[in-house]
């Protein structure tokens, strides 16, 4: 009988509770926007940092993480790789790698460089360097190298000039290198583009005498934003001198950044809900101090206070429930809207911004997980918030209350 | 007349108003907070990377950055940059540097660093690195160098105090090195920085390399605001040399902070319209409620302008009240929180446990105040506008009959 009486006093007062559900569903669109906007920003400059070259997540020494040196290498057969993705389905793409250090010479320029031995197919599907080829083709065979951009510049190499690279291959041996630039790639990370280049995994396997050997196998994840909760779960499957560690294992400073940027989120989203709080108060007292009239009649025709308080915090709970399920739906296609037709900076700003490699463009994120959090809160809170009309029921005076 | 009936309105429904007042103050409270918040981290993260490492602006040889600090680009002509550096009256202070990259071998481990040869008395004037000293001291000129090593290195590398380090770098023409003994720890915020960078006295540099070079020199301005424009003037004066801002240096911090100044004005506009759907849901309740009273005031003749100038004139007064208390709000939480800062590790345990600064201590210009309350006086006054067409649409008749 309760339930009916509340639902149908809340159609009863149109504009009151027109004003309340829009107070609610914008609480939930403003929060959620802000969550979204927030986590977006954060995921792409993840995506800049780690989704370029290092990848989501690496399988490699357990001493590599600290101390990443050519000796300390793990195994690889195709066979294992193949094992792995069947095993774990999470996982979309893989790349093993050998990883070594040296130096690299093109007429009179000489660089100290990184020289990344891939296999061209798998590294592909994970990084999609063939799709950032400013110049030239990707790799096909042994005896070439895809540069990238800013190395190519700092050493005046072009396609099919001749390149030498001297490092130091797996104990003690040393490696000697003679490659032909078949290609140029941007790489989005300005220090990798600097110093980074991909030769054939034959050619480095030969090279650094690394037969069956590997640095590592890069990963991504079918979710990336899940890569650290998949890492921690993958975990007990490597065992001996093997590990997997996730991007924010590997690396710490950008780790850093987006702990203390969630942080700075927790205290801004804090003070929206506050403000946000004070106006979903405001709407109920000011339907306390409409309807005192009201109440005080139904008090007098023999309604309990406690019936009461129980009827008007029904009424606010359906309106808290109804007002949610609107800013959800509100919400939805407004974010959406935003990830697929991003914000843009423009201006000399954002040029500048794009030759240092950074994208000025503010993606949301459409993390279903935001949406839901974002809508929960405003609901609790809404439904806090109704409870207080109980407490000023129950102090009510009848007499008074009815003749205001 | 208006002012007087509005003023009166004001206070016929003192809760109603109260909460407006309240709106007022703590989206006011919010916006300006949430702008010293982001200010002080701004300053912090400059103070940290600018005062502490880089300085406002470089200047070096043209190559030298491109080519990674080598040692074999040093600035030309040192004495003519010094010429120029000292005539320039809006320099505050800079040093010179020497820099010499290689790598370091320990009794039991190799790394590669970069050695910055410094004039620790001059350094005082520019950076802090004493005063992230952790145990030993600063290098002295002496007879066997005395190398200053990042803490983070030094447990990679296995270093203690007096540890004997070999350098040897230098590629082009033939391998130079020297021994240095190690005096003390320091510890920036920076850890990669800490990994990398071991600080000996310049002098010691010279004497064991046999050259004096200056590969960098490092400004600061006594205007940080100004250091674009003071910049580009060294630039003419310096054409054989390449002057770059701290922000060329670290365009990865510049960019990150031009993208937290886009956010933090979207997040700004999210503050105003929350505040403004506040505004608009009380001032549309009053103007609803009032249908009655608004009616019978048109009917004996009172003209839509002036009620809906009545109307204005009570938010007008409501803000007036919110503001003042908003400010008073914000000066105190500001006294509060810029003495004892905000604690990040409160939403994160992690952050203290690396070690990272986790204490923000908010800070607002005297400018942003007056521009937030520009900016609270707009957003009430547009929020009027949607009650106030309510208002014009009344029609008196209708309006007198409604109970």
């Amino acid at each position: 009988m309760l339930i009916k009486l509340a639902w149908r006093n809340v159609f009863r007062n149109k504009r009151r509770t027109f004003i309340t559900l829009m107070m609610i569903q914008f609480a939930v669109v403003l929060a959620t926007f802000l969550s979204a906007l927030r986590f977006g920003i954060m995921d792409s400059q993840i995506e800049n940092v780690v989704g370029g070259f290092k990848g989501y997540a690496s399988i490699c020494d357990t001493g590599y993480v600290n101390e990443p040196i050519i000796d300390r290498a793990i195994s690889y057969t195709e066979a294992k790789g193949k094992l792995l993705i069947e095993k774990h389905k999470e996982i979309e793409a893989y790349s093993p790698r050998i990883i070594g250090g040296g130096s690299m010479s093109c007429g009179d320029k000489f660089k100290v460089i990184q020289v990344v031995g891939v296999y061209p197919d798998l590294e592909d599907s994970l990084t999609h360097l063939s799709q950032r080829l400013t110049k030239g083709r990707f790799l096909e065979g042994p005896g070439e190298v895809v540069l990238g951009s800013a190395l190519a510049e700092r050493l005046k190499a072009d396609l099919d000039s001749v390149v030498y690279v001297t490092g130091a291959g797996y104990h003690g041996n040393s490696a000697n290198l003679m490659l032909k630039v078949v290609g140029i790639v941007k790489l989005p990370n300005i220090q990798e583009n600097k110093r980074t280049c991909f030769v054939e995994m034959s050619e480095a396997s030969e090279g650094f005498a690394m037969e069956g050997l590997v640095s590592g196998i890069a990963l991504s994840f079918k979710d990336n934003s899940e890569a650290t909760e998949i890492v921690k779960g993958m975990k007990s499957d490597f065992k001996g001198n093997e590990g997997i560690y996730s991007w924010d294992e590997i690396d710490e400073p950008l780790y850093m950044l987006v702990v203390v940027n969630d942080a700075a989120n927790v205290i801004v989203t804090g003070m929206l809900y506050f403000i946000i709080s004070f106006g979903l108060f405001g709407t109920i007292l000011m339907m306390l101090s409409e309807r005192k009239k009201e109440f005080g009649v139904l008090m007098s025709i023999g309604m309990s206070k406690n019936r009461l308080g129980f009827l008007v915090f029904l009424e606010n709970v359906f309106m808290a429930i109804l007002g949610t399920i609107i800013g959800f739906l509100v919400a939805l296609p407004l974010v959406y809207y935003f990830h697929y037709f991003p914000i843009t900076l423009k201006g000399a700003e954002a040029e500048g911004m794009i030759k240092n490699g950074f994208e000025p463009v503010l993606r949301m994120s459409v993390d279903i997980g935001i949406f839901v959090w974002q809508a929960a809160i405003v609901l609790l809170m809404s439904i806090l918030f109704s409870l207080y009309p109980i407490l000023k029921i129950h102090s009510m005076n009848e007499h008074k209350a009815m003749r205001s | 007349m208006i002012a007087k009936i509005g003023w009166k309105n004001v206070w016929r429904n003192k809760g109603r108003s109260l909460i407006v007042i309240m709106s007022v103050a703590i989206g006011m409270w919010a916006g300006l907070f949430f702008g010293g918040f982001q200010w002080g981290s701004f300053v912090q993260k400059l103070d940290d990377i600018v005062n502490r490492e880089l300085g406002h602006a470089q200047i070096h040889a043209k190559s030298f950055v491109d080519e990674e600090y080598d040692y074999n680009f040093p600035i030309n002509n040192p004495a003519h940059v010094r010429a120029v550096l000292d005539a320039d009256t809006s320099i505050k202070a800079y040093v010179e540097r020497s820099v010499f990259s290689g790598m370091a071998s320990s009794a039991r481990d190799q790394s590669l660093v970069l050695v910055y040869g410094i004039d620790t008395a001059q350094e005082r004037a520019i950076s802090s690195i004493s005063s992230m000293i952790v145990e030993g001291s600063m290098p002295k000129g002496k007879r066997s160098p005395s190398l200053l090593v990042g803490k983070a290195m030094a447990e990679n590398m296995n270093l203690k105090i007096g540890s004997k380090l070999i350098i040897k770098g230098g590629l082009l023409h033939g391998v130079k090195s020297f021994v240095g003994k190690v005096r003390g720890f320091y510890e920036s915020p920076n850890k990669l920085k800490d990994k990398l960078v071991v600080f000996v006295h310049r002098s010691d540099l010279d004497k064991k390399l046999n050259d004096n070079y200056v590969h960098e020199y490092a400004i600061i301005f006594n205007d940080f605001d100004s250091l674009e424009s003071r910049t580009a003037l060294l630039k003419k004066q310096l054409p054989n040399e390449e002057v770059v801002t701290w922000g060329e240096l670290m365009p990865e911090i510049k960019d990150g902070m031009k993208i937290a100044d886009v956010v933090m004005s979207i997040v700004m506009l999210i503050i105003w319209f929350a505040l403004s759907l506040g505004i608009i849901n009380t001032m549309l309740m009053s103007v609803l409620e009032r249908t009655n009273e608004l009616g019978m005031l048109m009917a004996i003749g009172m003209s839509r302008y002036k009620i809906v100038s009545m109307i204005f004139f009570e938010t007008s007064v409501l803000t007036m009240i919110g503001v003042p208390v908003g400010l008073l709000l914000t000066m105190l939480s500001m006294d509060y929180y810029g003495e004892v800062g905000i604690d990040l590790s409160v939403a994160d345990a992690a952050i203290s446990e690396f070690g990272y600064e986790s204490i923000i201590y908010p800070k607002i210009k005297s400018s942003f105040y007056f521009q937030v309350i520009y900016q609270v006086v707009i957003v009430s006054l547009i929020s009027t506008v949607f009650p106030a067409m309510r208002v014009l649409k009344l029609r008196p008749v209708e309006a007198i009959r409604k109970s």
